[in-house]
């Protein structure tokens, strides 16, 4: 191959590789890339301005001291040649020189021909006289100094110059400098390196949620991000992220268990349909045979249908979707009404049904749903109630809200149960013998979170009392959103 | 004839004139500060000395530090010699 060839595709090559180190523009999109720059950049600007203060308050003070004594010297000498003309300027120069502690103060004094009049300089020096300030070097016993002058026309052609010796100042502010460079090397270094640090923070942080997130995805929910106990916001943000996926977990158990107890609770009325239609087909020996098995199955099937319906109403209720059918009402004849109606049912269990409502009762909600809440409460309580019990239904308006409470004097439900005891399908241990489907304290549970109440189940000392709690009217504005 | 009487003393005037312009813009050695000299020092001594005896009731300070500050200029020293006699200086003023 030709060498010259050679020698261009191996400086391609080499190219190729350098362009291969340098960062992609992906690498700058990068989120904690562009982090660490933002802190470099902040600590960069910090690091400036403060370098800009302390050579503003110290190089820059030691310059506007040096100009300050400078023009009051010219304002002193000034008013000197006003008041005696270039004799008294000559002898106030004269006197300043020989009070000068500080050895630095120059004068020169010439005539329009640049003969020395008086002063510290043994000629004039070579400076443009368009200049008011200038700096220049002079000669002292000690060697070369930098000196700061200002210069001035005095009347009649005679030129002034009024100045300090600034070497002194000038090696201070030279040391001030290095410092300052050796200042900036170090930020720049300590930036660098916070920058790195921050970078990989953030990468850290955001690389232990991403973790968790692809766990869950894969199916691990009891996978969650580690909070360090620090309080500082990555643990806000973590602990924010286990409480969504603590609700999210629960919300599946949920399903889960409805799912289960729908397959549980309606295969035993739909198998017990199926068995009696098959034994009829089998064994009946009569039209009428028939009709019976068909009619108890039709029973049957009637149950899961209405447990279908319970499931659907609160969906629907949960929805919200009925909340635009709000209306301001008188819930006290409502009550009243319900009470009547279970009156009998409750004598014919051996009950006594007592009322306590309150004349008036102002609701803003739904009033089919408020009956049907209260009905299913005391449907329970008498369910539960053993003979000869009382339950008792109470209604009041107090300044809190309005209490709708039942009161019964059954088994009651255990405090351990009573938070599960409004979940879909939820059986209590003493209720397991009683014929129900375990939505109807759910369904009351729904109405309230939908009129912005609450249901709360207490001891009645025995048994228990439910209480439905539902804001007055004049708070309707604070229900919750559909 | 009077024409080269004209020109003769423009010439000098134009060369006086060029000489300070010259003058503004040497770039020749920087100038020298005579503040620092063994001759100031001789001088400032013998202005402290005048004034010394010039006041009513000159410090003892003042005349001490005179005193050490012509010796100092006199041994070379001029520096410390000078900053003596500046000091002396300083206190007899303060003492009028």
């Amino acid at each position: 191959m030709d060498p010259g060839l050679r020698r261009r595709r191996a400086r391609g090559r080499f190219l190729a590789r350098l362009l291969d180190m340098l960062p992609s523009e992906r690498v700058f999109h990068s989120a904690d890339v562009r982090f660490g720059l933002i802190y470099a950049a902040l600590f960069g600007i910090s690091a400036a301005a403060l370098a800009a203060f302390v050579w503003w308050s110290t190089a820059g003070l030691l310059l506007r001291q040096t100009e300050a004594a400078i023009d009051a010297d010219v304002l002193g000498l000034t008013e000197r040649y006003n008041e005696g003309g270039t004799a008294a300027v000559r002898d106030t120069i004269q006197q300043r020189l020989a009070a000068n502690l500080d050895d630095d103060a120059i004068y020169m004094l010439v005539d329009p021909a640049f003969r020395p009049i008086a002063g510290n300089l043994d000629r004039w020096p070579s400076v443009p006289l368009d200049d008011d300030a200038f700096d220049l070097e002079i000669r002292r016993a000690r060697g070369l100094s930098k000196v700061r002058v200002r210069h001035f026309d005095l009347p009649g052609g005679y030129q002034l110059l009024v100045g300090r010796d600034v070497e002194v100042r000038g090696q201070l502010r030279g040391m001030l400098q290095n410092a300052l460079l050796w200042a900036a090397f170090i930020a720049v270094l300590l930036g660098t390196v916070g920058a790195w640090a921050v970078r990989g923070l953030f990468r850290a942080t955001l690389a232990e949620i991403s973790a968790t997130a692809m766990a869950i995805s894969a199916g691990d929910l009891t996978r969650r991000v580690r909070v360090t106990g620090q309080g500082e916001e990555f643990d806000l943000l973590a602990e924010t992220i286990n409480d969504m996926l603590d609700r999210i977990s629960r919300l599946m158990d949920g399903v889960r268990q409805v799912s289960n107890a729908i397959a549980h609770d309606l295969r035993t009325p739909i198998t017990r349909a199926r068995t009696r239609l098959e034994d009829a087909a089998l064994h009946a020996t009569c039209e009428a045979d028939l009709r019976a098995a068909i009619e108890r199955a039709t029973a049957d099937l009637d149950g899961v249908v209405s447990v279908f319906q319970a499931l659907l109403r609160i969906a629907e209720i949960e929805a919200g979707a009925r909340r635009s059918a709000f209306v301001p009402f008188d819930a006290a004849p409502v009550l009243a009404d319900l009470a009547d109606l279970y009156c009998a049912v409750a004598e014919d269990g051996g009950l006594v049904l007592e009322t306590d409502i309150a004349p008036e009762v102002q609701l803003f909600g739904d009033r089919e749903m408020i009956q049907q809440a209260v009905a299913n409460l005391l449907d329970n309580a008498i369910k539960f109630s053993p003979p000869g019990g009382v339950v008792r239904l109470a209604a009041r308006q107090g300044p809190a809200g309005i209490e709708i409470g039942v009161a019964d004097q059954g088994a009651g439900i255990p405090k351990a149960d009573r938070a599960r005891a409004t979940q879909r399908f939820f059986r209590g241990e003493t209720a397991r013998s009683t014929p129900g489907s375990g939505l109807g304290l759910a369904l009351v549970q729904a109405v309230a979170t939908l009129h912005g109440g609450a249901l709360a189940l207490e001891d009645n000392d025995p048994g228990l009392r439910a209480v439905l709690r539902l804001p007055v009217q004049a708070e309707r504005a604070a229900l919750p959103p559909a | 004839m009077f024409a080269g009487r004209l020109i003769l003393p423009a010439a000098l005037a134009a060369g006086i004139g060029l000489g300070a312009a010259h003058a503004q813009h040497d770039s020749g050695p920087p100038p020298r500060m005579t503040s620092d000299t063994r001759e100031y020092c001789d001088a400032l001594a013998g202005r402290v000395a005048r004034e010394q005896l010039s006041a009513r009731n000159p410090a003892p300070e003042a005349s001490a530090l005179a005193q050490e500050g012509t010796q100092l200029c006199a041994e070379g020293r001029v520096a410390p010699g000078i900053v003596r006699l500046r000091r002396a200086w300083v206190i007899l003023q303060a003492g009028d």
